[in-house]
């Protein structure tokens, strides 16, 4: 689809509900598959989604052209998930954790063998502390102490959130037995 | 320790993997968004009230409004001034036809329609300004020179035949000809000169001397609008050849070549520079005729500056949609969403202990003649809750995410014991009685207990009271309820759509008496129905409970509810000497089925 953003931006400006409309086509397949990533199931990610779009019509005023519009649109919606999940108490009780190595050898898996959905639904059964850090770490790019400012954590938390939302992860993987050859190597990602 | 570049590897394909994931949202999900739109743009204010922009262009189209109103005012007053002027014109022709130089050329154009006073105007106007300042002293000059030949020509009596060598050489003279020789030959071929040529001559007398050209083309025209005036006056008649030599001239005067002035310098031609000549002398009143020119300039010219009017100019306004109206509010309006709502049925059956209550108001006419310390005893009853069941079924519709209504149909059939405290032994039947029993015969007794087979129909009560002995020994009575149920409850769930939700539900309960069976151990049971009058055939109660889900597929739960009900009013007729207020307690197991 060809659209220009500019175009785009100034429509949803002016309340244009033809190009509000194309925003959501455009955007929506990207911006809902975030919100799956967020959150529990379908339905919460809908209703995320849903409340994300609203904030961008009405919040597309203070965007600005220095940056492209899919980064400030990603921005909006994982600030939206972030608050329904607050509200759902998901983040209320992230504390420092132990991790430990489970011992067993992990084999280096494609991610390339599974479907995007596979890999999400692995994402929503992670813990919900462990969900939101692992998204924030390893898809969108935060560090750590930013991801510790954002949900008010310690550095140390949001660390120890990712490894274990890490080696939940490839245990799951390794249990699905998609390796890009049968050999086993005594490598973790 | 981790290596960095591993994590950096994991982190690099879940990234590459999920950053540009794309899943096509539902269509519910847009249908909300616009929904939410179109009700949140109810209450916003125009876009068009708040954006200064617009308030710019608005101010500029009314400035714009007024500057065009200005303009077009000035020009309307310019008009009127102009007619005016016009008009003032006219006054002075009709008032002094002498000084009449316009209306000469006017009258000169009607009688040759070749020529346009326009083209005399314009001539006079670039005379005027090709050499302001020569003007003056020429003026000066000729105005002399007429005046005298003016007085000559009055006495002539219109006459045009002069004596053309001394008229010549005074016009020399007068109008600064430097060329002797041109004079000279005009001299001599001054006889064959023909009055149609002078003008023409005098023209090219004059286009010699380019420097001097305005002030002679002023003065000569001048002179021959005065002399056609002056001629018209005299003698009523128009020379014909004047107003074709006023042509010529024109043409000539616009020809700025030197040379093809000279072709002009024929004999012919010089003769018509003494015509000029003459006609200067004609020329009666030149004084007056510079306030008339000078009218006539000033005329020309603001009729020169009149502006186009307005239809004639292509104005051109860019288009602009001032008022903004968004076109969302041109589009139909959604139709309404209809959430579909989820029905349930359920069926389930709930062990329970059920207690009947029963207490004693009065006491029954035997036991009533007792002695204190027995008679105590032998009231207090005790009522323990035996095993009984229900067997449930539901319909139910969830109104929102959380809450539920739902309705059922339940048989309810409650055991209970009743412990008395002592009996009485009937002395003619020798059947013994608790103060349960012996209440309920005395109701049968009222009511005539049709269902009574241990006890009959009316039984002469009185004196079985009479004779009846006491016996200090517990007696006890199963009592054997059946209640038709119909409970009404609404329901709140907490994580609904989750795998295991919980419901707290509330509501009430109808119970519709079926029967109730009070047996004995030794077999003499009362067995009372709702046609007997003693039960309320139906009695309301109370009921809430907990209740835990299981999702065991999209359709199917299962649930386990633990529920108390508790009669919110007695199960015996008012009138009654019983009391009953039955609760319950029990655990339901069932499954539930969404649709």
């Amino acid at each position: 689809m060809t659209f220009n953003e500019h175009d785009l931006v100034n429509g949803c400006k002016q309340r244009n509900r033809l190009a509000q409309k194309q925003l959501y086509d455009v955007f929506g397949g990207k911006l809902f598959a975030i919100c799956m990533r967020y959150t529990r199931n379908r339905s919460d990610a809908e209703d995320v989604l849903q409340d994300a779009f609203i904030k961008i019509y009405e919040n597309i005023g203070t965007f600005r052209n220095d940056s492209p519009l899919e980064y400030w649109l990603r921005s909006v919606v994982v600030n939206t998930a972030l608050n329904h999940l607050r509200q759902q108490k998901y983040l209320k009780d992230l504390d420092d954790i132990e991790v430990y190595e489970n011992g067993i050898a992990d084999r280096e898996v494609t991610l390339g063998d599974f479907q995007m959905q596979q890999l999400t639904g692995f994402i929503q059964e992670l813990p919900p502390g462990c969900q939101v850090i692992f998204n924030l770490y390893a898809i969108e790019g935060y560090q750590h102490n930013e991801i510790a400012q954002k949900l008010g954590i310690s550095e140390g938390t949001s660390k120890s959130q990712y490894a274990r939302a890490r080696g939940i992860l490839q245990q799951k993987l390794n249990r699905e037995k998609r390796f890009d050859d049968g050999s086993v190597r005594n490598r973790q990602f | 320790m981790m290596d960095p570049s591993e994590t950096d590897n994991f982190r690099n394909q879940w990234r590459k993997a999920l950053e540009n994931a794309s899943e096509p949202p539902p269509p519910s999900v847009w249908e909300g968004i616009e929904a939410r739109l179109d009700r949140d743009e109810k209450d916003i204010i125009p876009l068009w009230w708040r954006r200064p922009r617009l308030w710019y262009a608005a101010a500029s189209v009314i400035a714009l409004l007024l500057v065009a109103g200005g303009v077009w005012v000035n020009q309307f007053d310019s008009v009127k001034e102009l007619s005016g002027t016009s008009s003032g014109v006219a006054t002075t022709h009709k008032t002094s036809p002498q000084l009449d130089n316009k209306l000469g050329s006017e009258q000169t154009s009607d009688a040759h329609p070749g020529v346009k006073p326009e083209n005399a105007n314009e001539e006079a106007i670039a005379a005027v300004s090709e050499q302001p300042k020569m003007l003056p002293e020429k003026h000066l000059v000729v105005k002399g020179r007429s005046t005298k030949e003016v007085s000559q020509k009055h006495q002539q009596n219109g006459e045009i035949h002069l004596d053309t060598k001394n008229s010549l050489a005074e016009t020399k003279q007068d109008i600064g000809l430097e060329d002797k020789n041109i004079l000279r030959e005009t001299s001599d071929a001054l006889p064959s000169v023909k009055p149609e040529n002078a003008k023409e001559g005098a023209i090219a007398a004059v286009s010699e001397q380019p420097k001097m050209l305005p002030e002679k083309r002023l003065v000569v025209r001048g002179i021959s609008r005065k002399e056609v005036s002056q001629k018209h006056q005299q003698n009523g008649e128009i020379h014909p050849d004047t107003k074709s030599s006023l042509a010529e001239a024109k043409q000539d005067l616009g020809l700025e070549n030197k040379n093809i002035l000279r072709e002009k310098e024929q004999p012919g031609r010089e003769m018509a520079l003494f015509e000029q000549s003459k006609s200067l002398t004609q020329m009666g009143n030149v004084q007056a005729m510079a306030p008339v020119a000078s009218n006539e300039n000033s005329a020309l010219a603001v009729h020169a500056l009149t502006p186009v009017s307005y239809s004639e100019l292509d104005v051109f306004m860019p288009k602009r949609y001032i008022f903004f109206k968004p076109e969302t509010l041109k589009e139909e309006p959604l139709p309404e969403i209809k959430k579909r709502s989820e029905y349930y049925a359920g069926v389930g059956v709930m062990p329970a202990s059920f207690n009947p209550n029963v207490q004693i108001k009065d006491a029954p006419v035997a036991f009533a003649s007792m002695q204190n310390n027995s008679r105590h005893k032998a009231l207090t009853g005790t009522n323990k809750p035996g095993n009984s069941f229900a067997l449930q079924t539901q319909g139910g519709m969830r109104l929102s995410k959380h809450w539920s209504l739902e309705m059922g149909v339940s048989y309810l059939k409650g055991n209970a014991k009743y412990e008395g405290g002592g009996q009485v032994l009937d002395a003619v039947s020798a059947r013994p009685s608790n103060v349960l029993e012996n209440a309920l015969i005395g109701l049968a007794d009222k009511h005539a207990i049709p269902n009574s087979p241990s006890y009959g129909g009316s039984v002469g009560m009185h004196d079985m009271y009479a004779s009846s002995i006491y016996l200090d020994v517990n007696r006890n009575v199963n009592n054997n309820y059946q209640y038709l149920q119909l409970p009404v409850q609404a329901g709140f769930t907490l994580n609904p759509d989750k795998k295991l939700s919980y419901s707290v539900l509330g509501g009430m309960m109808a119970n519709f008496f079926l029967s109730n069976e009070l047996e004995a151990a030794s077999g003499n049971m009362i067995k009372t129905t709702p046609g007997d009058d003693v039960y309320r055939s139906m009695n309301w109660a109370a009921t809430t409970g907990l209740r835990f889900n299981y999702k065991l597929s999209a359709k199917w739960k299962a649930n386990l509810t633990g529920s108390y009900q508790k009669a919110i009013s007695s199960g015996f007729k008012a009138n009654q000497s019983l009391e009953s207020h039955p609760f319950l307690y029990g655990v339901s197991w069932g499954v539930r089925y969404s649709f």
